[in-house]
């Protein structure tokens, strides 16, 4: 996927984003159309200079050097996953789970200082923005 | 006037107006130092603390936290490459480079030399000219918006080190991205998908703390790049006369523009720094230095932005209009606390509004003394293990995301614009410039609809009134500097 990721032509996927959203001004009435047209024309314009400029240059990409390591794609997903079990098991609880686990993912090896961060840090967060300053909080299906 | 002045200055100084003006000070720093609560949710969240106090100690306390929030911004952008607020964004570049370099304690000091700097001229500018810069945010009609944008534009060219191509496609994507949402003209919806959470438009916090906060997250994952390769914070917290007397007059034209831009309600500190380092690095001998870690490129950033705080609150105290985010909510606690903003509570609450205004300038010293001595304690976040950076930083741009809407929406568009910055980082694209085009967006929008309708459907609108003018003859000016400078560069 890293590789993948690497031969991506960021301009080219650039254009095709600005063609789809260029297709979707035609679900607007004509003068709601009209702002975001000119700007995604402005988009394709550059993006299509961006490609000749791509191809002029002579600098060569590296393909086989990985653009992110494994740890940060992990990382990338364990986030993910974390804001999205807020919806089921809710903040409090994500929260005191998400923490010791990237720690420990992350090569951290201090336990004491894992269980003590993880409960200090969600304790500190939830009892200041959702208790002391009355934020609402992040609802849950299962807790709060 | 010389007699409010001094009527203010007394009360200002009244022993609890001083402790609670410093603790909001404190308050404040944490607050803006958190990604994504920056001022208008630090006040916000804070307000209920005031309810508790007098009306001038509640109001100085307020200024306070508004001050310090501003300052603390610069604090993360500099140990974290992660800006408290999208006005410090432009301090990331040199304050971070700075510190990684090995001076972070320097780094910081030339952030709250420039913002003492910055913050003097925005309240001198408050406490004397506020009838008079008043009467300049009545001269701005939409079609001076128009071109005040496009000179904000214009900016994006010459942001960062890179392509300028690459610049111009992100601040337009941003552009793009700021016209979803409820469309000023008729009131329909563009590009929501039936995502009523979207109806509002893509939220500018959630933005700004995915795109900043998580490619450095990840970055801080790679093995080998952690924040230990920073050094341990020896260096000296001052700097010495000669930086500051080399310093001195590009912070005093940084703050003044922000000040001028700042006090145009709707324009705010974030489009202040972005001209203010432009208008730096074009006047500089070293251009090519900008963003390698120089005192001129923190000094820019951070003068303008202090310079465009309290200059913000000028239309809210003058003439009742909330010019920014944070004059909306200090609006609220102005009007909770039983006072109503404009022209009538200079007459009506007149050693009140003057303790305010002189509150604002003394707070400037405690705000400085504070970064100052706090400058060591706030480096220590250089000796932290990436290990617990790393979710620490999450845990609390979850709640800055969710924390201004109370919004779970919010907290996903975090992580997806988290992820698009990180291939933005990357690929070389600036982030920058895309929340500058996010920013600029709707105050384009709305004031060409506006102008149109002003002008009868006639473009000669935009180009007909003396300010405009003005306005589009610096862009010209800009842009023409700026392709004489990248061809030099590229000879």
């Amino acid at each position: 996927m890293d590789r993948m990721l690497k031969m991506v032509n960021p301009p080219i996927i650039i254009l095709l984003i600005a063609l789809a959203c260029f297709s979707l001004t035609f679900t607007l009435p004509g003068g709601e159309a009209a702002f975001p047209r000119v700007i995604i024309i402005c988009i394709a314009l550059l993006s299509v200079a961006d490609i000749f400029r791509h191809i002029k240059s002579t600098e060569k990409t590296d393909t086989k050097k990985a653009l992110y390591t494994r740890k940060q794609l992990v990382l990338v997903l364990l986030i993910v996953l974390y804001v999205v079990s807020f919806h089921i098991i809710g903040f409090f609880l994500c929260t005191i789970i998400f923490i010791p686990v990237s720690m420990l993912y992350l090569g951290y090896r201090k336990y004491v200082v894992v269980v003590y961060l993880s409960i200090g840090l969600t304790l500190f967060v939830y009892y200041t923005f959702f208790g002391y300053l009355h934020l609402s909080s992040i609802p849950g299906m299962v807790f709060d | 006037m010389i007699e409010n002045i001094l009527a203010g200055f007394l009360l200002a100084i009244k022993p609890i107006n001083l402790i609670f003006s410093s603790i909001g000070v404190v308050l404040g720093i944490i607050v803006g130092a958190i990604p994504g609560l920056g001022p208008s949710l630090g006040i916000a969240i804070l307000v209920p603390i005031t309810f508790l106090l007098s009306p001038e100690t509640g109001m100085l306390m307020l200024i306070g936290i508004f001050c310090g929030s501003v300052y603390g911004g610069s604090i993360t952008a500099i140990l974290l490459r992660i800006p408290g607020h999208s006005a410090a964004i432009v301090t990331v570049w040199d304050g971070n480079a700075l510190a990684r370099k090995g001076y972070p304690n320097k780094a910081l000091a030339a952030s709250i030399y420039a913002s003492f700097i910055g913050g003097l001229l925005s309240a001198i500018a408050l406490l004397f000219f506020s009838p008079l810069l008043a009467q300049l945010t009545l001269l701005f009609g939409p079609p001076e918006y128009v071109a005040l944008a496009i000179l904000g534009l214009t900016v994006i060219g010459s942001l960062e080190a890179g392509s300028f191509v690459k610049g111009m496609t992100a601040g337009f994507f941003g552009l793009l991205i700021a016209t979803v949402g409820i469309s000023p003209q008729t009131g329909f919806p563009r590009f929501t998908f039936d995502i009523i959470s979207l109806y509002d438009g893509v939220p500018l916090v959630p933005v700004l703390i995915g795109i900043f906060c998580i490619p450095e997250v990840v970055s801080l994952a790679k093995p080998g790049s952690s924040l230990g390769k920073m050094a341990r914070g020896e260096d000296s917290i001052f700097l010495s006369w000669r930086e500051l007397a080399q310093q001195l007059y590009g912070a005093v034209r940084s703050g003044i523009i922000g000040v001028l831009i700042g006090v145009l309600p709707g324009a705010g500190g974030t489009i202040a720094t972005f001209v203010a380092y432009d208008d730096s690095k074009r006047r500089s001998k070293t251009p090519e230095k900008y963003g390698t870690g120089i005192l001129d490129g923190i000094f820019a950033g951070e003068s303008s932005n202090n310079g465009a705080s309290a200059s913000s609150l000028v239309p809210l105290l003058t003439l009742g209009i909330p010019g920014s985010a944070a004059a909306v909510v200090f609006m609220g606690a102005l009007t909770m606390h039983g006072l109503r903003p404009g022209p009538m509570l200079f007459h009506d609450h007149a050693p009140i509004a003057y303790s305010v205004l002189v509150g604002t300038f003394l707070m400037q010293f405690f705000l400085f003394a504070c970064g100052l001595f706090g400058a060591r304690i706030f480096a220590q976040v250089t000796r932290l293990s990436s290990s617990i950076i790393i979710p620490a930083v999450t845990v609390f741009s979850v709640i800055g995301a969710y924390g201004i809407n109370s919004n779970v929406f919010d907290i996903y568009v975090m992580v997806i614009f988290g992820i698009i910055g990180t291939l933005m980082k990357d690929f070389k694209y600036s982030r920058a410039a895309l929340v500058l085009g996010l920013v600029l967006g709707p105050m384009l929008e709305e004031n060409i609809v506006r102008s149109l309708a002003i002008g009868h459907d006639s473009p000669l609108i935009f180009i007909t009134r003396p300010i405009s003018i003005i306005l589009y003859i610096l862009t010209i000016l800009m842009t023409v500097g700026l392709g004489r400078k990248q061809k030099s560069l590229k000879r």
